[in-house]
């Protein structure tokens, strides 16, 4: 038998967890100091019930008959591991994901998750990254196990194409591999970078384009970057000048120039007329040059166009050389 | 005040009170049934732990008023983490026990993730611009420990005096609640440059607002990108100043591109040849190079 209500309220504040005795209407007939401190109610007001949920995980109990009930919280509410997670994975700005490597099964999903794949969150635990979406090729997805799930490697920056119904996307997606609760798992961080992916791709076929249209220009073309190292040459050039010879002019400097003085000997860098576009950064055109024939000491004199090809983020020029003809 | 059993069945925890010689004089139905001992007895190590027997013993001889620690246990649904709660009373001590598996799964699985995702995250604290949380992934990207800046000021941090990261934040605290996404960001540490999708929200964290910054090391990528705009720019401006006048059209006719030499031309420029364009290993590209010429030309 309960002696009296003050006997009640007396345990109350004896409690070593955040506690409250309440009478009928809600209200605060007496508090521990954990509860004072967490701000809950003083006693005579009654508690808000988004103070309670402060708590943690309360719970109530009938005290001494209708309408006296004590309320106890959890520990370290705030602070407790459950909420520093949940906030943790609501939080998140990119999607993060921890699956199981033997069924891919979702163990557990940030937000973004849930945002990224058109469903809620909680839905996704328990689906497979398969039916989810977040995996549309079942050969990606055999890849990430071979290397992260048997080789224990991480997996950096791999290209993926979810399957998603209600969106096409490009993901950047990295992965580490873990063990947890005796299950081997899959650590994700997933980004959208469908954008960036598109911008790629038009950037691809673009140099595609343009560097099949190098290739094909039926003049002698030749690319020096700003080092005036070759870069490229097309297949007139090649002809020309010998692949030896354009081997060697793609090497770091110093390297023999492919432009020989009148004697055969090095072209002085006063006569070179990249290092003259280089300077003036304006083209040159019908300078005289000298070449070797391939595989000979016979010297070929030739007009050449020059023109400085800037880049757009520095001061940098690259050159491009264009064998025009015979000089006469 | 004098504590019985049915006192204690107003808590709604399992709850024994222990008088000062130790011995149990009052639980309620809960704890009957989790801890089962009977009433009269001293709790032993086998049913608590050591741990809880000391702490008990300690708030009895008042060398502590209160304290708890955790143990764990066997359930019916597999292991349980119990922590037992120990407060002194006038005349002897209250015992609860919490179940707190919930607790101890997420701090493994908080544990887990920290450890192992593969991006730098750190939790900012507004109210003193500390970071109070951090993954272990922003040693690899940034060169400092976990343990080095947990605690420690935003401004501690190289990555994030980092002008880009700086203006993410500010933008993310412009909309509280909303995920600032995949911003890039060079990073210049002492390791040297680092390329990284840079990512930040808005949210309370432990009850207190905070911001959330993901940094994804992307260097690789980065790398192979500038490559090829540096390719891609390079093949283009060549394409323009060539002076051989040439158009680029799609194979289906659809206009790519002309060149100086091709718009100096103008109306007046003819096809003189037009050359299907192959990848280099006899691929087709889908793009076709017109070559032209003046239209008087022979």
């Amino acid at each position: 038998m309960i002696e009296s209500i003050m006997d009640v309220a007396e345990l109350v504040r004896s409690l070593p967890l955040p506690a409250a005795l309440l009478d009928g209407a809600g209200v605060v007939v007496a508090a521990n100091d954990d509860w004072l401190a967490l701000g809950l109610a003083e006693p005579g007001a009654a508690p808000r019930p988004e103070a309670l949920a402060a708590l943690g995980r309360p719970e109530a109990r009938a005290a001494a008959g209708a309408g006296v009930v004590v309320v106890l919280g959890g520990t370290a509410c705030l602070e407790s591991p459950v909420r520093r997670l949940d906030d943790l994975l609501q939080a998140l700005p990119v999607v993060v994901l921890l699956t199981r490597v033997d069924d891919g099964c979702i163990a557990l999903a940030g937000a973004e998750a849930g945002r990224m794949a058109g469903r809620d969150t909680t839905d996704l635990h328990g689906l497979t990254v398969m039916e989810v979406g977040f995996h549309g090729d079942p050969a990606a997805r055999k890849v990430i196990i071979d290397e992260a799930g048997r080789h224990g490697n991480r997996l950096r920056n791999l290209l993926f194409e979810p399957a998603f119904p209600h969106r096409r996307m490009l993901n950047l997606s990295s992965v580490t591999p873990l063990d947890f609760n005796g299950r081997q798992h899959f650590c994700s961080v997933v980004l959208d970078v469908t954008e960036r992916g598109e911008e790629e791709e038009r950037l691809r076929e673009s140099q595609e384009a343009y560097a099949a249209a190098f290739a094909a220009f039926p003049l002698p073309t030749l690319l020096f970057d700003h080092r005036l190292a070759l870069a490229a040459a097309n297949a007139p050039a090649e002809q020309m000048l010998g692949r030896d010879a354009l081997q060697d002019a793609s090497r770091p400097m110093p390297h023999p120039t492919l432009a020989r003085a009148a004697d055969g000997g090095d072209l002085p860098a006063a006569e070179s007329p990249s290092r003259a576009v280089q300077g003036t950064r304006r083209a040159v055109h019908g300078w005289r040059l000298h070449f070797r024939r391939p595989a000979s000491e016979d010297l070929r004199a030739m007009l050449v166009d020059v023109f400085p090809l800037p880049h757009a983020a520095d001061d940098d020029l690259d050159v491009m050389v264009v064998i025009m003809g015979d000089a006469p | 005040m004098g504590i019985d059993g049915a006192m204690l069945e107003v808590v709604p925890r399992p709850a024994a009170w222990v008088d000062g010689s130790g011995v149990v004089r009052a639980a309620n139905e809960a704890w009957r049934a989790m801890v089962g001992f009977e009433e009269g007895r001293r709790p032993s190590h086998e049913c608590l732990s050591a741990e809880v027997t000391l702490l008990l013993a300690d708030v009895l001889v008042g060398r502590a008023a209160r304290g708890a620690a955790d143990t764990p246990a066997d359930g019916p649904g597999g292991r349980l983490w119990l922590r037992w709660h120990v407060a002194a009373t006038p005349d002897g001590a209250l015992v609860l026990a919490e179940d707190v598996t919930a607790e101890h799964a997420a701090a493994e699985r908080l544990d887990a993730v920290l450890h192992h995702l593969p991006a730098a995250v750190f939790v900012l604290r507004h109210r003193d611009g500390r970071l109070v949380e951090a993954s272990a992934e922003v040693e690899t990207l940034c060169g400092v420990s976990r343990a080095e800046v947990v605690g420690k000021s935003a401004e501690h941090v190289a990555a994030l005096r980092n002008k880009g990261v700086r203006r993410l934040l500010a933008d993310a605290a412009e909309q509280p609640g909303v995920a600032i996404a995949d911003r890039g960001v060079e990073l210049r540490l002492p390791g040297g440059r680092r390329q990284a999708l840079a990512a930040a929200r808005v949210a309370d964290y432990a009850g207190e607002p905070c911001t959330v910054l993901t940094l994804v090391d992307v260097s690789d990528r980065w790398r192979s990108q500038v490559q090829l705009r540096t390719r891609t720019q390079r093949y283009r401006l060549a394409f323009e100043a060539h002076p051989c006048p040439a158009r680029i059209t799609r194979a289906d006719g659809e206009p790519f591109a002309a060149n100086h030499a091709a718009a100096a031309l103008g109306d007046a420029g003819v096809v003189t040849d037009s050359l299907p364009l192959d990848d280099g290993s006899g691929g087709p590209t889908g793009f076709v190079l017109h070559l032209l010429a003046p239209g008087d030309a022979p």
